[in-house]
């Protein structure tokens, strides 16, 4: 039995409005500006970090009633592509996650809410927190990122490893003609296949502890801040290395960014490489899951003059947006994450050291939280202690440097660009990227 | 040349002829079937085994995880994120999926009659304005679609992934069924006519019995499309209840931090069934066809 | 039986008055129109309006998170003369297409003819063969793919089961890391069996028993039968295919870890393009690289309409 045409059609136009009706209420009201009362935390992590936040989040409601936090996590990449989406249409979280390489573009815009009026009062307590963390928050003089977790990198070495090549374990004063040598004493005692470090020639980080142990600032003003020439020395310093089989070759490079388990050193293909300090302990389990390595030890990264540090802090953090429906809940948010103590060791420093000193004190007097979170915090705690942290500027245009900068050192790894032409691209991009 | 009889589409009949043994030409058809369906799952086949593999043990060669079996990796990506299980990001994809595709065979299925069957004024423009809407980029689109998008007010609402697919915007599908519509003999149509059907009439009881697998194409792959989309779930959908399974995927692998890839490959082969699924019910549409005389070959 | 038998003059078309025509001509628009109206609003409310505001930023300095400044020509000039990667970029993806387009093909319509065919097992194997793009660009087809590939991964490990012992990393080297993105590609080359397939289900039986009982044997029957009346679906999937090989990202993105590395052999222009967009926040010249990207696609389109003009035979031409 046929249906007439006409009727036909008016059914589908009515399940169609039906169905129109469902997918608009199936949502938050379609609207996404935080209003009085309920804002939203965004940050990136993996679903063990988003479980943390939770609690968190739960404790901060439990103490703050009336205040509803929506939070969502993505991974760094997708986090970054809808941060900047977001951005564009004026729809940023109230609290967002950000991070020293990457908050100044959005600060430049606007898009950030200055907090220097919330921390001057005290509304945010930022007491417990070093200086020279405080300041990579910073930018032309206004403080834009409360800091959460710092991040340092540093050299990890598989001790065993190491030690089996028969050369002595690294000093912790190393210059970097030091360090070129004792590389190459690891790797006359390696077997075939493994090497004695990865390639860091194309890490914007390793490069910065090189430029500022060197004594030089990496930017100045809209411009690179340091020579040509100590470019092309660094450069020339990795090549020769892998020319010479010390490092991994150039085409494990994609396995040095990929998941921190499958790097050449948790592999136990490589004897160092540099790490940020929480990397370490992932390391050492990926090593031992593998029999191939049971500590993984560090040493402060190489530096020339002996007053200048080659440990470059960075920080993540958040931030407010500019367009934040309220500010004062938001703040609030903002303040027990960085200074309750019970936050703190719900959060287990997830997302970089702690940079609240009571909650680092906190953490490594409680006795539930793991040793790998307590192992951190106590090579946190001795770098700082010594006074071995250096700071660079984090300026807008970074992204594309960083990049670029990996870009040119494989066209010159794999031979398709002169070390010259490869320093020189570099330098034109800079003014283009830094303007 | 004569029209074969327009019957109501039969089943193809399971008409089990008599065993025979297999001709050398059967046999060596069968070998490199084989042959090749070994390579095309050998990495699925990986995958599979990696589900059930320790994460300390992920970069092991071998399928079979052996002592390094568990199912940690199941039972861990099966909570999802943000205290939002996965079975909630399935459903949620299953839901977005099923309205995608009665929107878009519905609303491709219109335009594609029109564009290959009725000669109307400027048809030629807007069928070329219809496929140049393919050729540009996705990215560059991305920030206007999302400004205008948000200014209707769609933001965080399933919208976005559903209108647009009611209003036919998908080009690949539409050009999909034009094509197949354009095989179909005009003398049908004609037939038809001479019955007394218009435009609807021959849209209805020629073309669409037609072109069933067609539109079972247009449905299995408008299925698949949306249940693997990440980009639009990623940039328009703010609360994790309501996100998709690629979006919840994407997020077990985190560069900086520890990765999940025990419960990443548990969740990427278990939100493969629901598509295989989706695949394996509407095959049976492609097998289907004017089988007016029964089995062929 | 011969396919090319002169028709009668048609009866169905009435001998009109020029009146008459112009109501059939009347009716004829309005019907299709009305059917074409969802499509119509569609496009002129939702697809329209970014599509125009993209051309209109292909012309500025657009940094996404600042308002968009005119610059007139300069995005397009940089991009034509001062922008070696605009090259190389275009370079991998030409290479991309050239090379993966026609073996796609090739498999897809291969398969499907024998899968066609009532082999034993076919359900099982339309499956097999459809599987891996149903997986579609899913994270963990990166890792797969990396695992795969890498010095000493699955397919150095299976080489090496065969004799031929090679550490030589596939992704990791400049010259082969394109190759195995051309390899997933053909990997996923179940979604084109699936359309021809389909088309294959339209060939009426008869057909091919005609022309059998009249001696052809099966070479010829593809030849004569098979490929005119699959020559829509055919000219359907590689159009398709190219446009969407100009496109390529997904894989590209999450194999490469958003770098288009190593050396740049996988940025496709794609990917360099969203590198410039969202990286770079410099999404003016992004979408002046869309633009440019579209009249090449539009041409290719267009030269491929062009041939099947002559190469596709449609079952409702006269």
């Amino acid at each position: 039995m046929r249906v007439p045409m006409a009727r036909r059609s008016l059914l589908r136009s009515a399940s169609a409005l039906v169905v129109l009706g469902t997918l608009g209420g199936c949502g938050a009201g379609g609207s996404d500006g935080d209003s009085a009362g309920s804002i939203r935390y965004e940050f990136w992590g993996s679903p063990s970090r988003a479980k943390k936040v939770g609690t968190v989040v739960g404790l901060f409601q439990k103490a703050r009633p009336g205040v509803q936090v929506q939070t969502r996590a993505s991974d760094y990449n997708s986090y970054i592509e809808n941060l900047t989406v977001r951005a564009a249409g004026g729809a940023l979280p109230c609290a967002l996650g950000v991070q020293s390489t990457f908050f100044a573009e959005y600060a430049e815009a606007g898009l950030l809410r200055p907090v220097d009026d919330l921390t001057g009062s005290g509304r945010i307590d930022v007491s417990g927190i070093p200086e020279n963390v405080l300041a990579s928050g910073r930018l032309d003089g206004a403080q834009y990122v409360i800091p959460t977790g710092s991040f340092v990198r540093i050299l990890g070495y598989n001790a065993d490893l190491v030690a089996s090549s028969g050369a002595p374990a690294p000093a912790d004063d190393m210059t970097w003609d030091d360090y070129a040598t004792f590389l190459r004493e690891v790797q006359r005692g390696l077997p075939a296949g493994v090497h004695a470090s990865e390639i860091e020639g194309n890490n914007m980080f390793s490069l910065t502890s090189w430029v500022v142990g060197h004594g030089e600032a990496m930017f100045d003003g809209g411009r690179l801040g340091f020579p040509k020439s100590l470019l092309a020395d660094w450069f020339r310093y990795w090549l020769r290395l892998t020319a010479d089989g010390v490092t991994v070759p150039p085409s494990d490079l994609p396995t040095q960014t990929a998941s921190l388990e499958l790097t050449p050193l948790a592999l136990g293909k490589a004897a160092i490489g540099t790490r940020d300090i929480p990397h370490l302990y992932i390391t050492e389990q990926a090593l031992a899951a593998k029999a191939r390595g049971k500590t993984v030890a560090w040493v402060p990264m190489p530096r020339v003059a002996p007053a200048r540090s080659g440990n470059v802090l960075g920080i993540n953090g958040i931030s407010i947006a500019a367009n934040c429906g309220d500010v004062a809940a938001t703040a609030a948010f903002v303040d027990f994450f960085t200074n309750d103590v019970n936050a703190a060791l719900a959060f287990q420093s997830d997302n970089g050291i702690v940079t609240n000193l009571r909650a680092q004190e906190a953490l490594l007097n409680d006795p539930r939280v793991p040793k790998g979170v307590k192992r951190s915090v106590t090579v946190w705690r001795a770098l700082a202690g010594a006074g071995n942290l250096a700071t660079t500027v984090y300026p807008a245009g970074l992204a594309t440097l960083t990049n670029e900068l990996t870009r040119l050192y494989e066209s010159a790894a794999f031979g398709r660009m002169s070390v010259d032409e490869a320093v020189d691209t570099f330098y034109a991009t800079a003014q283009y990227a830094l303007a | 040349m004569t029209i074969p009889a327009i019957s109501a589409p039969r089943r193809a009949r399971k008409h089990r002829a008599p065993q025979r043994p297999l001709t050398r030409q059967q046999f060596l058809r069968q070998l490199v079937l084989i042959a090749l369906a070994v390579v095309m799952f050998y990495p699925l086949a990986w995958m599979l085994g990696a589900s059930f593999r320790s994460d300390s043990a992920i970069s092991d060669p071998g399928i079979w995880p052996g002592s390094q079996f568990t199912t940690s990796g199941y039972t861990e990506g099966w909570q999802g994120i943000s205290g939002v299980g996965f079975g909630r990001f399935i459903l949620n994809s299953f839901l977005v999926a099923a309205l995608c595709v009665v929107a878009n065979v519905v609303a491709c299925a219109i335009t594609a009659y029109a564009f290959a069957r009725i000669d109307f004024r400027l048809r030629r423009l807007w069928f070329a304005l219809m496929l140049g809407t393919l050729m540009l980029p996705h990215h560059v689109i991305l920030i206007p679609q999302y400004l205008l998008f948000r200014h209707l007010g769609w933001i965080n609402t399933y919208l976005p992934f559903v209108v647009p697919k009611l209003l036919a915007t998908d080009a690949f599908f539409v050009f999909l069924l034009v094509q197949f519509f354009r095989a179909i003999p005009r003398e049908l149509d004609e037939a038809a006519r001479l019955d007394g059907c218009g435009h609807f009439g021959i849209f209805f009881r020629i073309i669409l019995p037609l072109a069933k697998p067609a539109l079972a194409t247009a449905a299995i792959f408008t299925f698949i499309y949306s249940w693997n989309d990440f980009f639009t779930p990623l940039i328009y959908l703010n609360d994790p209840k309501l996100f998709t399974v690629p979006l919840a995927l994407r997020s077990f692998i985190d560069t900086t931090s520890n990765s999940a890839f025990g419960a990443l490959f548990a969740m990427s082969a278990l939100s493969l069934l629901p598509v295989l699924g989706v695949f394996i019910a509407f095959q049976r549409l492609l097998v289907d066809g004017i089988a007016t005389t029964g089995i062929r070959g | 039986m011969v396919l090319t038998t002169a028709r009668p003059p048609d009866a169905s078309i009435p001998r009109t008055r020029p009146a008459a025509r112009r109501r059939t001509a009347w009716r004829e628009n309005i019907s299709g129109y009305v059917f074409l109206s969802p499509w119509l609003l569609g496009f002129v409310t939702i697809v329209a309006g970014p599509i125009l505001v993209s051309l209109y930023l292909s012309f500025t300095r657009y940094s996404v998170l600042r308002s968009p400044k005119w610059t007139g020509l300069d995005n397009y000039r940089r991009m034509l003369t001062q922008d070696p990667t605009f090259w190389s970029a275009l370079e991998v993806t030409l290479t991309y297409l050239v090379l993966s387009v026609p073996v796609v093909q090739v498999f897809a319509l291969f398969l499907a003819s024998m899968l066609n065919r009532g082999v034993r097992g076919s359900t099982v194997y339309r499956a097999i063969f459809y599987l891996p793009s149903l997986i579609g660009g899913s994270v963990a087809i990166a890792i797969l793919w990396r695992y795969l590939f890498e010095g000493d991964g699955l397919l150095n490990n299976a080489l090496g089961a065969i004799g031929i012992s090679t550490q030589q990393s596939w992704i990791g080297s400049p010259d082969t890391a394109l190759g195995t993105l051309i390899v997933l590609n053909v990997w996923q080359f179940g979604a084109s069996m699936i359309i021809y397939l389909a088309g294959l289900r339209q060939v009426p039986a008869e057909l091919y028993e005609s022309a059998a009982i009249d001696g052809a044997g099966a070479f010829r029957r593809f030849r004569s039968i098979t490929l005119p009346l699959l020559s829509p679906v055919i000219f359907f999937n590689v159009l398709m295919n190219v446009v969407t090989a100009f496109q390529a990202f997904n894989t590209a993105y999450i194999v490469s870890n958003g770098t288009g590395g190593p050396a740049d052999s996988t940025l496709f222009y794609t990917l360099y393009l969203y590198q410039r967009g969202f990286v770079d926040f410099d999404m003016g010249y992004a979408s002046a690289l869309g633009w440019g990207l579209l009249v090449l696609v539009a041409a290719s389109a267009a030269g491929l309409f062009a041939l099947s003009r002559r190469l596709v035979f449609y079952g409702d031409q006269r």
